[in-house]
């Protein structure tokens, strides 16, 4: 779930330019739009590797009353 | 070895988390889009509105957003919501999904100083968006609202109005702002291939998703949200990282997330 660094530990930036701007807040259009897009994808990303996490978790425990259904277990 | 209280959490969480996501399949929504905000509605997994395509001047989950940040007519304790979540905490969507931290070996109790929180958020970047003073758009801003409503409006005041009640049509206006317009233009002849209101769109359901809730002490959250970092969690991050490796002298220990 290592969405925000890359794998050397750097932090992957939410618009071009962020970590050495001058401002915390996007400046222009592009950013704003890129700010959204970034974080979209990150977000989604990060978001299914926690599920498959949790599926799997789920599917290896043995308690009766916890189950997912057919389409769940699909999910990943 | 687990107590038996903490192993009874432990059951209730996994039994939330497999309902939730049996819930969610069984309605054509994929578990990593779903909106928790949604928890406090009675159609909670109607797929409807929820990163259907997007149709010109309709942001149903920006106005659901609204709802949630401005308005008091989410505050109810919906059944949707673990019992495990105290009254307090579930008032808020990244404290109420404290189930799957526990499934995931986060978090053990709702009172632990570790909790979740939103990691990237909507309300720093939005206001800014729309507002007249220190923006980068304050004069087009400006005349936007007067040519909107006759004046300029409280701003909060202005956003609680859209979230309250029904879809209000006059949210649909937030796509004529400068930062929108400018970007449908730069859209439209090729010179950016992002959509802003679309991503927005996306974005206002999103900001509320697992993969954005993150568990971390609560003095770091407070402290993030301050100074030069404004809640933009690269720089957060950038910041934690620099620090640990002020103190570490150990390049590898970068990898905090």
């Amino acid at each position: 779930m290592h969405e925000f660094t890359y794998g050397n530990g750097e932090v992957v930036e939410l618009w071009s330019g962020h970590l050495t701007g001058p401002r915390a807040y996007p400046t222009n259009q592009a950013d704003i739009a890129e700010y959204f897009f970034n974080a979209n994808r990150i977000i989604e990303n990060r978001g299914k590797k926690m599920v498959c996490e949790l599926v799997k978790i789920i599917l290896e425990q043995h308690d009766e009353d916890i189950q997912l259904n057919e389409g769940a277990k699909k999910v990943n | 070895m687990k107590d038996m209280d903490g192993q009874k959490t432990e059951n209730k969480s996994l039994k939330w988390v497999a309902n939730w996501i049996n819930a969610c399949t069984d309605n054509g929504i994929k578990p990593w889009q779903f909106d928790f905000k949604r928890l406090y509605l009675d159609d909670s997994y109607s797929a409807k509105d929820q990163h259907a395509p997007l149709e010109e001047g309709d942001y149903p989950n920006l106005h659901l957003w609204l709802k949630y940040k401005f308005t008091k007519e989410l505050d109810k304790k919906s059944p949707n919501i673990s019992d495990l979540v105290d009254n307090y905490s579930a008032f808020e969507v990244d404290k109420a999904a404290f189930p799957i931290y526990v499934a995931l070996g986060w978090q053990k109790s709702v009172n632990d100083q570790i909790n979740g929180d939103t990691v990237n958020s909507l309300g720093t970047t939005f206001t800014q968006l729309l507002s007249v003073s220190n923006t980068q758009f304050s004069m087009e801003n400006t005349e936007r609202w007067q040519q909107l409503v006759g004046d300029i409006p409280n701003l909060k005041s202005k956003l609680q109005q859209w979230g309250t009640g029904e879809y209000d049509q006059e949210l649909d206006q937030i796509a004529s702002f400068q930062f929108a317009t400018e970007n449908g233009g730069k859209v439209k002849h090729g010179d950016n291939e992002i959509a802003v209101m679309k991503e927005l769109e996306r974005f206002a359901a999103l900001t509320s998703s697992i993969g954005n809730f993150m568990v971390f002490p609560s003095w770091m959250n407070q402290g993030r949200g301050i100074g030069n970092i404004h809640d933009y969690w690269d720089l957060a991050l950038r910041d934690m990282r620099n620090f640990w490796m002020e103190i570490s002298g150990d390049d590898t220990s970068g990898r905090i997330i």
